[in-house]
């Protein structure tokens, strides 16, 4: 995906979820793995934060850019802490 | 000629992608019996074979698409190829996997489109999720959560095969 789709999703993740974002170049050809950190995944399961998270990229980028997300991976902020 | 492992604690030998395959319908066989007992004391159990299966089937698709890579031995693999060998038998990182197999992705995502399954986006969000650390885990998943994944394998693994 370009830098511009790749910004527009990291803003739409940090409106809908409340969320910090980071991002990861997997390759040079543009193909990224992106965190998202948000309280509000304390409560939901990880499908579910999954679901949301790609319901969101569906919506946001054109088909041919989701190809390009190689993970999304999501977190509660104390699970982060826990991740690492 | 060499000898078969006579017992599942015996060193196995590389196996082919076909018996692979097998290995995993035999995991998701047991995932799907401590589903069917419905009680939550055996959902991490669930996910843990259900996630485990896929895996089975993406390190499958590495040997049949690296066989070369997957049939030498540690010491023998040169470095351009230690990164698929690792993926194949050392490590359990479904999405270095994913990254090293652009053309399953292609294929997945192509499918996903003349199906009501959503293959690619599933396989990536099982990726992200799936850990094998899941089975030390003391924490207690829900049934009605590891029977969603379960769900979500079931399409899917017939696709990675």
């Amino acid at each position: 995906m370009t830098e511009k789709q790749l910004d527009s999703l990291v803003t739409a993740f940090r409106s809908q979820f409340g969320a910090d974002v980071e991002t990861e170049a997997v390759n040079s050809n543009g193909r990224y793995r992106i965190t998202v950190v948000s309280a509000q995944f304390a409560t939901m399961p990880h499908l579910q934060r999954q679901d949301a998270l790609w319901e969101t990229a569906d919506r946001i980028l054109p088909r041919d850019a989701t190809i390009d997300i190689s993970l999304i991976l999501a977190y509660a902020p104390g699970e982060l802490a826990a991740a690492e | 000629m060499k000898e078969m492992a006579s017992s599942i604690f015996d060193k196995q030998p590389v196996l082919k992608p076909s018996q692979m395959a097998t290995v995993a319908e035999r995991r998701f066989d047991d995932a799907s019996a401590l589903a069917d007992t419905a009680q939550n004391a055996r959902a991490n159990g669930v996910a843990y074979l259900a996630g485990f299966g896929i895996e089975i089937l993406l390190k499958a698709r590495l040997v049949k698409k690296f066989p070369l890579i997957a049939r030498k031995r540690s010491h023998e693999v040169l470095p351009a190829g230690r990164e698929i060998w690792s993926l194949i038998w050392r490590r359990h990182d479904l999405d270095g996997m994913l990254d090293a197999m652009p053309e399953l992705e292609a294929a997945l995502k192509k499918k996903s489109e003349r199906s009501p399954h959503a293959y690619l986006s599933d396989l990536k969000k099982i990726c992200a999720t799936w850990t094998i650390q899941a089975r030390y885990s003391p924490m207690s998943m829900r049934m009605d959560e590891a029977n969603g994944l379960l769900q979500r394998v079931r399409p899917l693994k017939e696709v990675l095969k």
